[in-house]
Formats: C-alpha cells, sequence, structure tokens
C-alpha cells in the first residue's frame, strides 16, 4: 500500500527506533460494541425535544415561504400604485380624475370612439354654425374687453 | 458491523422514515474506530465510553448539516478530536484532591489496566504516548495508528499541514527517545 509505505518511510527517517507495528493493548469489556448502538440511540431519543412538526424547519418550506412573501409584497405594492393613481374625487379635481381615466383607455380605444362618433361631431358643428344668431343674442351683453380676454386665453386654432 | 455506503447512510438519515436505522448503520460502521481513538486519549473504558456517546449525539444533532464538503469518515474525526481535546481540557480544569499532572494520572491509569505488562512494548509505547502534550498526542496517532494523510489530517485538525508534518515528526523521536531510556 502506497500510503503505508510513505508513512513508514517518513517514520524510518524521523524515528527509526520507534517500532512500525504494534498490538492494541486496551480491551474494551465483553460484547460492548453489540450493545453501543442501542444505547446510543436511546441516549438520543431522552435528550431529543419533543416532537413537534415545525413548517419552518425545511429549506424548502423555507423557500416556498420566502417565493410567497415576494408576490405577496408584489400585489401590495401594485394595489397601492392603483389606489393613489385613481384615487382622486371626480367633483374636487375633476381634471386630473379625467386624466387618470383617459389614461386608462388606450390609443386604439380613443381613434374608435372618434370613427363611431364621427356623424355626431359633424351633426354639432353643423348646429354650431346654424345657431350663429342665438350666439349673437347670447354675447351681446358680455363687455368687449371680457370677450379678448377670453380670445387671448383659448389657443388660436380652436374651432 | 454495516455493509452500507456512506451516501446511503446519509441518505437514510435524511429521510424521516429511515432516520434512526441510518443512524444505527452509521453508529455500527464507525463505533469501533472511533472508540479505539478516544480510549488512546483518555484511557479508561468508563470516560472513552462518555466521550464516545457524546460524540455519536453531536452527530446525530449535526449531521443534517453536513454538506458533505469532505468525506464523512473525516467530518467524523473532526467531532471526535474536538471530544476529546474537549474532554481532556475538563479533566484537566478539575480541581483534584491529590494535584497531580493529568500525564502524570493517564500514566498511573495505564498502569492500573487490567493486563499491564511494564514489559510489553505495547504498554511502553501507550506511556510514551500519554507524556505528549494533547494535540501533539491527537497527530502521533492519527498518522502513526490511522496512518491518515497529513492533507486530511489538516481538515480535521483545522491546522496547516506543514505545522502537522513538524509536531508528528517532533512527537515519534520523543516517543522513540522515552522507548530507548525506558
Amino acid at each position: 500500500m502506497l500510503k503505508k509505505e510513505n508513512i513508514v518511510a517518513e517514520l524510518q527517517e524521523v524515528a527509526p527506533r520507534l517500532p512500525l507495528h504494534t498490538n492494541n493493548p486496551y480491551q474494551a469489556p465483553s460484547g460492548y460494541f453489540d450493545q453501543l448502538p442501542t444505547s446510543i440511540l436511546e441516549k438520543v431519543k431522552e435528550k431529543r425535544p419533543p416532537n413537534t412538526i415545525s413548517i419552518f424547519n425545511t429549506a424548502t418550506t423555507r423557500r416556498w415561504l420566502t417565493a410567497a412573501a415576494c408576490i405577496s409584497g408584489i400585489v401590495v405594492v401594485s394595489l397601492l400604485y392603483v389606489n393613489t393613481t385613481t384615487a382622486v374625487d371626480p367633483k374636487t379635481d375633476s381634471g386630473k380624475w379625467a386624466k387618470n381615466e383617459l389614461q386608462k383607455i388606450s390609443e386604439q380605444g380613443i381613434q374608435e370612439f372618434v370613427n363611431n362618433h364621427e356623424a355626431i361631431y359633424a351633426a354639432t358643428s353643423k348646429n354650431a354654425a346654424l345657431d350663429n344668431k342665438e350666439l349673437k343674442q347670447l354675447l351681446k351683453d358680455i363687455p368687449t374687453d371680457e370677450l379678448n380676454a377670453y380670445l387671448s386665453e383659448i389657443p388660436s386654432n380652436t374651432p | 458491523m454495516t455493509n452500507l455506503s456512506d451516501q446511503e447512510i446519509l441518505f437514510r438519515f435524511r429521510q424521516a422514515a429511515t432516520k434512526e436505522a441510518g443512524f444505527t448503520a452509521l453508529v455500527e460502521k464507525y463505533q469501533q474506530r472511533i472508540y479505539w481513538q478516544v480510549r488512546k486519549m483518555v484511557v479508561s473504558h468508563e470516560d472513552a465510553n462518555d466521550v464516545v456517546q457524546n460524540i455519536f449525539i453531536r452527530v446525530w444533532n449535526g449531521l443534517e448539516r453536513f454538506r458533505e464538503d469532505s468525506q464523512l469518515f473525516t467530518w467524523l474525526y473532526r467531532v471526535t478530536a474536538n471530544e476529546c481535546l474537549s474532554f481532556l481540557d475538563q479533566q484537566k480544569r478539575k480541581p483534584t484532591a491529590q494535584s497531580i499532572e493529568l500525564e502524570e494520572g493517564l500514566a498511573d491509569r495505564i498502569k492500573g489496566e487490567d493486563h499491564f505488562d511494564a514489559q510489553k512494548l505495547e504498554w511502553k509505547l501507550q506511556l510514551a504516548i500519554q507524556r505528549l502534550p494533547e494535540k501533539q498526542r491527537m497527530v502521533f496517532m492519527l498518522r502513526y495508528f490511522d496512518e491518515m494523510p497529513y492533507e486530511e489530517m489538516s481538515k480535521v485538525l483545522e491546522t496547516s499541514e506543514g505545522a502537522l508534518k513538524a509536531s508528528y515528526h517532533h512527537a515519534a523521536k520523543k516517543v522513540e527517545e522515552y522507548l530507548l531510556n525506558h
């Protein structure tokens, strides 16, 4: 055996008069090794805490719990985000409410709405043109200064 | 003695239904090697029995965390070495009525063994070994009796290979010298 030869060679080099092999002079009581496994197992059972099933003990359970905690965290954060973006009272801040609501509608949805309601839009414009006399009547009592101030506030390309 | 491989023992130990059977197989497989290692360190059978029981209780409690980055026996030897050194340290700290040194106490115990014969080489060798400091004694026994490579011993005793080699050479010379003078 290579290992043994190495050890013998080493011993001959450092302590050449040390015996290479000697017998084990100690003795164990008769039958000791036959009963030792049972005796140790009994000791282990004595010292073992009462059988409680802990769901936190296994690595698999811990991994599942971590994953569940992560998913719960994501759900909670998402709900908080949704709540903060939509929790606007239309009575107190109608502009912001309308903006939030519009953000929920896709571009395609808006386009479909415009296409479907083109006839209504055209009819409304026509009515506006026909009611010119009525409009003049309504504006009659408003001072010119106020009308000019209003016209300067609105964009020039408004129909 | 069980014929199960270390992998089979570990596999059984890790299943709740076969845990005790796996542990019993482990004890059956390694009890003699561990017992004789301990016995040569502490001398008396009663002390060796206590230490061996503590070792296996530690094994039961710690085997779940054994990560198999070393061999099972290397790990068992590490537990054995720690438990032996800790036991001898406790013995040293114990106040004794006669206030004798531990080495002398162990030599006396050897002389009190049933079959002790001062003329026999194996008993002389045991007396010489007991005169070594504990850790040096452990190194000497792992190398001389168990033929353990320094690399493995380094993992067991958590000491560099160079330091272990120097320690073994020093111990071997001291033991040789004792045998020549007695």
